[in-house]
């Protein structure tokens, strides 16, 4: 019943909804609605905090906290999938909860659940078309400004002013989501909520929306910027390659790093209660530091600043959704999320694995593939007798 | 002892002395590497020209390296380390806490003008911002470009140093205060000025800091934030927890608050939301950092990495010294100023703080 429930649809229709004050308070106006047909008891959303100067997530259930809830803030504060996580990585609560993420919080969640640290079985998962997110570090200084250069941006689609990888990404819209809120190509005063998948449409139903309205031209809409995207990456991917290729290049990169591994604390990914790179295991005697520095003349410290961010990387690149949190947190500017999500573009692709899109596409990881796995990189087949593709 | 010229230069021509005489093993100092600057531990005579010990950046607190470095059980081969009283602060109350020994660590420390933040140092023109920290540190003005905390900051002068520098626009005098530190100073013995480093020579930095200090607690008015105004002040916090650990004092290896007993069960999310109507995901926010003020804060050496490491640039340093400082003047306690010092919160005296348990 379960898998029933989450397996995927083609979209081909939606439900337009009014959205005459805008796109956050029509979303709003669908949740509460969700809330009155006990579709759900609880929504998990961002709100401003009271100082005004960030937005935190709230699971939000009096209705007076929609009052500055904004489901598309300017900034990504706590990475969506890694406050999912927080929430029902002890088992399901018994309420229903609705989660109003980013598509890469969603597809976050989608690995996490894959690794036990969600459970999605009481979660509605709603996304929208994702503009990107400003640099919080330029947001947090200055807040007014963040919101009306955000909002301009918005308007204008201009993606200069986000993020890095924001600017690079091409799953800004429907990712694995239950229901899809559409903004692009649909008019200012609406929003087309899509469906996708059963539970979305049974959601869709209980609040008694149809879904009659073609989305072809949100569709068109969605497929010209993403080809735009993906020119935007092709032009970023080799620059930052470069940069970073080779151990001299990448000890560079990373030489201002101070081994604050805030990096690692804000990744969605990295779930370790007790991360490998901060155990005993990594620790060295004082010999060790001696004879290291006797060896080289000079050694630097941390000792571990590669082995720590070449170890995270290969634990987890697999399931690197390119959200940017890394960076975000980097007190000293390291384009440490360009570099992951340009070696994940990688890793990936060799396995031809796209984190995040599907609950049903199982971590390359954890399973073997004797037949056709890496002939191409091992040169050798698992079985010349029965063939494969590896020539 | 007085020296001539770069005060940078002059301690590396110590340095090096050390490593090719072998009263030394090693040297541990800030150094280059490429654009970045980071503590070394250097070994090879040649590679002391790479060092910057005396640059005022603080890319992590020492203590925390040197911990690493001398928990095993001390040392068995002498380190000559320079850093700065801060750093030589935390490092005292670490090994209070049986987190490091100072066995053959040979300590050099700079009278010190604060340290340049993060952000200024690498995104600013560095060597434009260092001309105009040091002719304000001559002028016996506190650098405009220092980290909040090092600005209010009343220990400019090391304790427990062996050797003591005093960068002047000179170049800078050097001060013997221990046995070991008369030793190392030996090999130059002819220049080193007698007596003990007059410290009415930084005064004017001192007092301005001091009176600083209180314009900026009264300002901060943490006594009447209440719970409203940390949650103000804690909205922001993104739960990364990377001011516990760069913190010298945050020793744990596992964190109260990163542990599983500070994580909610679902059914506490359900009686949560019943009571209040809405819950923070994910909770305690405020409880961590309160949390993280009890633990630490009899310790708190003021050095201002928590702020300097905040992704979103909580003032955490300044609301941490503020506290510390009112827990330290309760047990009348300087931390680090003492290696044999009890901390206060690990002893019991029975007639201790009758005026406040009445």
């Amino acid at each position: 019943m379960k898998k029933e429930l989450s397996k995927p649809i083609k979209p081909s229709k939606g439900s337009l909804f009014p959205a005459s004050k805008g796109c956050n308070a029509a979303v709003i106006e669908f949740l509460r609605k969700g809330i009155a047909h006990q579709l759900f008891e609880s929504v998990l959303v961002p709100v401003e905090v009271p100082s005004g100067n960030s937005f935190a997530w709230i699971l939000v259930r009096d209705d007076a906290l929609f009052e500055n809830a904004d489901i598309l803030p300017p900034v990504m504060t706590v990475q969506g999938g890694k406050a999912l996580s927080s929430l029902t990585k002890h088992g399901s609560t018994g309420m229903k909860i609705a989660a109003v993420m980013r598509p890469c919080e969603i597809r976050a969640a989608i690995e996490l659940a894959k690794l036990k640290q969600i459970d999605l079985e009481n979660v509605l998962l709603i996304s929208m078309d994702c503009p990107g997110a400003l640099p919080i570090q330029d947001y947090v200084s200055n807040p007014e400004k963040g919101k009306e250069v955000f909002s301009k941006a918005i308007k204008a689609g201009d993606i200069e002013p986000m993020r890095s990888v924001c600017r690079t990404c091409i799953h800004f819209s429907i990712t694995a989501p239950d229901l899809h809120i559409a903004t692009k190509g649909i008019p200012d005063d609406e929003i087309l909520i899509i469906p996708v998948n059963v539970k979305g449409e049974k959601v869709l139903e209980g609040i008694g929306l149809t879904c009659d309205r073609e989305i072809v031209e949100w569709n068109s809409e969605i497929e010209m910027l993403t080809s735009e995207r993906k020119t935007l990456k092709s032009e970023a991917i080799p620059e930052i390659k470069e940069r970073t290729s080779g151990m001299l290049n990448l000890a560079e990169v990373l030489s201002k790093c101070i081994s604050c591994h805030n990096c690692m604390a804000v990744c969605p990914v990295c779930y370790c209660r007790r991360c490998y790179f901060e155990s005993d295991a990594t620790e060295l005697s004082s010999e060790q530091y001696l004879d290291r520095a006797a060896q080289k003349g000079s050694i630097r410290l941390s000792q571990d600043v590669l082995h720590f961010h070449l170890g995270r990387m290969s634990h987890m690149t697999m399931s690197c959704v390119s959200c940017g949190s890394c960076e975000d947190a980097c007190p000293v500017d390291i384009p440490v999320a360009q570099l992951f999500s340009a070696v994940a573009e990688d890793s990936q692709a060799l396995f031809e694995y796209t984190p995040g899109m599907s609950l049903d596409d199982a971590l390359p990881l954890r399973i073997f593939n004797k037949d056709k796995e890496l002939c191409d990189i091992e040169r050798i087949c698992a079985d010349p007798l029965k063939g494969c593709d590896c020539k | 002892m007085k020296i001539q010229g770069d005060v940078d230069n002059a301690i590396k021509v110590l340095l090096r002395g050390l490593l090719e005489k072998g009263t030394v093993e090693a040297v541990f100092a800030l150094g280059e590497i490429g654009d970045a600057i980071n503590y070394l531990l250097v070994s090879d005579p040649a590679k002391i020209d790479s060092l910057r010990p005396t640059l005022p950046f603080m890319p992590a607190n020492a203590a925390n390296h040197l911990s690493k470095i001398t928990a095993g059980g001390g040392l068995t081969q002498k380190i000559a380390v320079v850093v700065k009283p801060c750093e030589l602060r935390g490092f005292a109350e670490l090994v209070k806490r049986e987190s490091g020994s100072r066995e053959n660590l040979i300590f050099i420390s700079p009278v010190c003008g604060g340290v340049i933040d993060f952000d200024t140092f690498y995104t600013g023109d560095s060597e434009k911002e260092l001309a105009e920290y040091w002719k304000a540190f001559y002028a016996g003005e506190i650098p405009s470009n220092i980290r909040p905390t090092c600005a209010i900051c009343e220990h400019l002068a090391p304790f427990n140093a062996d050797v003591t520098v005093l960068p002047t626009s000179e170049g800078c005098e050097l001060f013997s205060n221990t046995p070991a530190g008369a030793d190392i100073l030996a090999p130059i013995k002819e220049d080193i000025a007698e007596g003990q480093l007059d410290e009415t020579r930084f005064e004017k930095i001192r007092d301005a800091r001091i009176s600083n200090r209180e314009k900026f607690f009264e300002e901060l008015k943490l006594e009447d934030m209440g719970i409203k105004g940390l949650v103000e002040a804690f909205g922001k916090c993104l739960g990364c927890h990377g001011c516990s650990r760069v913190c010298p004092i945050c020793y744990c290896a596992l964190c109260a608050f990163d542990s599983k007993e500070n994580e909610f069960k679902p059914d506490v999310f359900d009686k949560q939301l019943e009571k209040r109507g809405g819950i923070r995901i994910p909770p305690n926010t405020v409880f961590f950092h309160l949390g993280r003020i009890t633990h630490m804060s009899v310790s708190c050496v003021g050095c201002g990495m928590c702020a300097d490491v905040c992704p979103v640039d909580i003032p955490v340093a300044s609301i941490f010294t503020r506290a510390g400082d009112a827990v330290q003047k309760l047990f009348e306690y300087i931390p680090g100023k003492d290696f044999e010092e009890p901390v206060p919160l690990s002893t019991f005296i029975e007639d201790e703080l009758t005026e406040v348990e009445d």
